[in-house]
């Protein structure tokens, strides 16, 4: 596989803009809305996605991302004019389509096979191992990550668990405390 | 003239506490310096980097994770796994994990490992990446000897205090605080050369890919090098659950990250997405 830094492909992909320009709420700031994140991650997984969508035409097999640049391709599928009209045809020049599990043992092996595929293609193209906070294990990956929902925060509070562990602790210690002074 | 005789108690305990931080420092840099280089050769393979890693638990684990991955292990009844087919192409430690009779536990696999585990040790030991038992002895005993000096030393001073009757009951705990770290760094000592510590750290640095997603021909070097929790999220999970098995004593199958959730039905939910079109 040749360096991307000299590829044609990697050149168009590296270049092409997602979404209008000059739209008030760009691509990299609906993705970080949509996620939770910070700019600066929501722009690293672009970068993935970038990656990933040139090993998807490079690497000679079915590649599978991680969450966080499946939450990139996602979005981009829903600017379909850009997608279908634009990055696949000009960009890429061949078709990538989505391809979510059937559900199931095997197409969770042949998931796991890919993702491992990838991660290794990716090393193999680029020179250096994918970053592992938006390429994780594959426990993470195929056991924590699917668990994601849509979340409103206007409905609810959520809480990280060891933030939820630590006040659970304070009221039981205030409760216990309280019980002896009273 | 006694020693110490005019310290009081605290004044001791305090100087005691600081020996003992001192004593600590020495236990664990004295192993980082002076134990004996070993020499790097050949790249090891990867039966000698799990030994040189994790010892012959981890030996065992990656035999087992080889074998399974291709095909000569299958999962069993109740947290083994059974021969699936014994004329599988291996070394000769796999060979003897395959010739078992029955289904194979942890503790069976390991006890038919050991002399190969022994065989093993002692060619590591030869190539300069293992250092020697009389080495591992005397790299012992000079990390525990600060900690057998600091014990003599309370040990005077609480006879000293017993006999003028002080309380002594903070020095005999740190006495036995003492111990208990003297006793750990004595089973704890590292019997690798710095040649075998720096064997480990240049394949693990250049395989952190395999901790994260290792392919099949990869898992072997990947267990060898990060244990089994790196088969948790992969198809070989049932390697991981037996280790846990075996680590645990119990039957509860595997670890809480052992989710051995299908992957669902839900769009992209369980097994991600992929698939390019070209």
């Amino acid at each position: 596989m040749s360096p991307p830094d000299n590829d044609a492909l990697w050149q168009r992909i590296a270049a092409h803009t997602i979404g209008p320009a000059d739209a008030p709420l760009s691509f990299a700031a609906r993705l970080a809305r949509e996620n939770g994140w910070d700019a600066a991650h929501a722009q690293a997984v672009i970068g993935e996605y970038r990656r990933f969508c040139y090993l998807a035409m490079t690497a000679g097999h079915e590649v599978t991302p991680s969450d966080a640049v499946d939450q990139a391709w996602h979005l981009h599928l829903t600017y379909s004019r850009d997608y279908w009209q634009v990055f696949c045809p000009q960009v890429l020049g061949a078709d990538l389509h989505h391809g979510p599990t059937r559900g199931g043992t095997p197409e969770r092996e042949r998931y796991y096979r890919q993702y491992a595929d990838t991660l290794a293609a990716y090393e193999a193209a680029f020179g250096e191992a994918p970053p592992a906070r938006i390429w994780p294990s594959a426990r993470r990956r195929f056991s924590i990550d699917p668990k994601g929902v849509r979340v409103n925060f206007f409905d609810v509070i959520v809480l990280r668990r060891r933030v939820a562990l630590a006040l659970g602790l304070i009221i039981l210690a205030v409760g216990w405390l309280a019980g002896r002074i009273m | 003239m006694q020693l110490f005789s005019s310290w009081t108690g605290s004044d001791f305990l305090l100087f005691y506490i600081a020996l003992l931080g001192l004593s600590t420092f020495a236990a664990w840099w004295i192993p980082a310096h002076l134990r004996a280089g070993g020499r790097r050769g050949e790249s090891a393979d990867a039966e000698s980097l799990a030994l040189l890693a994790g010892g012959r638990e981890r030996f065992a684990d990656a035999l087992l994770a080889d074998l399974y991955v291709r095909g000569g292990l299958a999962p069993g009844e109740a947290g083994t796994l059974v021969i699936a087919d014994p004329r599988l192409p291996t070394t000769p430690a796999g060979r003897a994990l395959l010739a078992a009779d029955g289904p194979l536990t942890l503790k069976e696999a390991r006890a038919l490992l050991d002399t190969h585990a022994e065989r093993l040790a002692a060619r590591l030991q030869r190539s300069g990446l293992l250092l020697r038992p009389d080495e591992v002895s005397r790299l012992r005993w000079l990390s525990v000897a600060p900690f057998a000096a600091l014990v003599m030393i309370g040990f005077y001073r609480e006879r000293a205090g017993s006999a003028l009757g002080e309380p002594t009951g903070f020095l005999i705990a740190l006495m036995a605080l003492t111990a208990v770290i003297a006793l750990i760094r004595f089973f704890k000592t590292d019997p690798r050369t710095q040649a075998g510590i720096a064997e480990v750290a240049h394949h693990t640095a250049a395989a952190q890919r395999f901790a994260r997603a290792p392919r099949p021909d990869e898992v072997s070097m990947a267990v060898a090098l990060f244990g089994t929790a790196v088969l948790v999220g992969t198809p070989w999970e049932p390697v991981h659950a037996l280790r846990q098995q075996g680590s645990s004593g119990d039957s509860s199958g595997s670890s809480d990250s052992g989710s051995s959730d299908s992957g669902g039905d839900s769009g992209c939910g369980g097994g991600g997405c992929g698939g390019c079109g070209g």
